[in-house]
């Protein structure tokens, strides 16, 4: 039921710079984890993208989100109420 | 800058102790008892005042009184004079500068507690310590734009797929024979 996901998420981390996925739905609810992706930020990242998808309400898509740290890149993006993170290294 | 405060009390000018318009001599010639009032115009620049005694015996002592009369002349007047700019030169002493700039800072933090600072319409997150370098940082490149957006639709379409499947009855019966 869930391996298409899990291939899904296993298919993604083998990009290069990938270091974590994460999927979550509309109620912040963790739907798969892979690498450093924490289960736990599910919430705050599906917070993250409702708010800032209230910036273009108007917008159809919803907009991508990119949080830079020193040493890691986090890239974040609804589609049909589910919330994808991706964790990109920057080195 | 300075004020000076005369004497302007000339009554009972006769009566106190003598001072610069006393005469220095009591008895002189054609004076009486009381002090002799030595016209100003007399008195000219340069112009010593033993000039007017003539005695040359007590010349030496006129000299010293003479001497005494300018001292305290110089004293009054010195007392007199309220010096305003030495005043206000006057250094502050250290203690009490430092309870001055307690209280005005004890003043000062009581206000801001107590009005709020009104925040700017536009400003930045605090957490923004240098917004000029996240400003000119280069966008977000189109490539990552086009991955996440792949990655975000493949996702949503994967979970888009997830059926139930019905395996077993969802009522089992325990025990029922």
């Amino acid at each position: 039921m869930e391996k298409a996901l899990e291939r899904q998420l296993d298919e993604t981390m083998n990009n290069p710079g990938v270091v974590g996925v994460l999927c979550a739905d509309k109620q912040g609810l963790c739907l798969g984890a892979r690498g450093t992706g924490e289960r736990q930020t599910c919430g705050l990242i599906t917070s993250l993208a409702e708010t800032a998808q209230k910036l273009h309400p108007d917008e159809s898509s919803s907009p991508v989100i990119s949080i830079e740290t020193d040493n890691m890149q986090i890239l974040i993006k609804s589609k049909e109420g589910i919330t994808t993170a991706v964790y990109k290294s920057s080195t | 800058m300075g004020n000076c405060c005369c004497p302007s009390d000339d009554k009972g000018f006769q009566e106190q102790e003598p001072d610069e318009r006393s005469s220095l001599i009591g008895n002189h010639p054609g004076s009486s008892n009381s002090p002799r009032l030595v016209p100003r115009s007399e008195r000219t620049p340069g112009a010593s005042r033993s000039d007017s005694f003539p005695s040359p015996q007590n010349h030496a002592s006129q000299r010293g009184d003479e001497q005494s009369a300018l001292n305290r002349i110089l004293h009054q007047t010195a007392s007199n004079v309220i010096d305003v700019a030495a005043i206000d030169a006057r250094s502050m002493e250290q203690h009490e500068y430092l309870d001055k700039a307690r209280q005005y800072s004890s003043k000062l933090t009581m206000l801001c507690n107590k009005t709020p600072i009104p925040s700017r319409p536009h400003s930045l997150p605090s957490g923004v310590g240098n917004p000029h370098a996240i400003l000119s940082a280069p966008p977000l490149s189109q490539a990552d734009i086009q991955f996440i957006t792949q990655v975000a639709d493949r996702t949503a379409q994967t979970l888009k797929e997830i059926k139930v499947k019905h395996k077993e009855d969802l009522v089992v019966p325990f025990g029922v024979p």
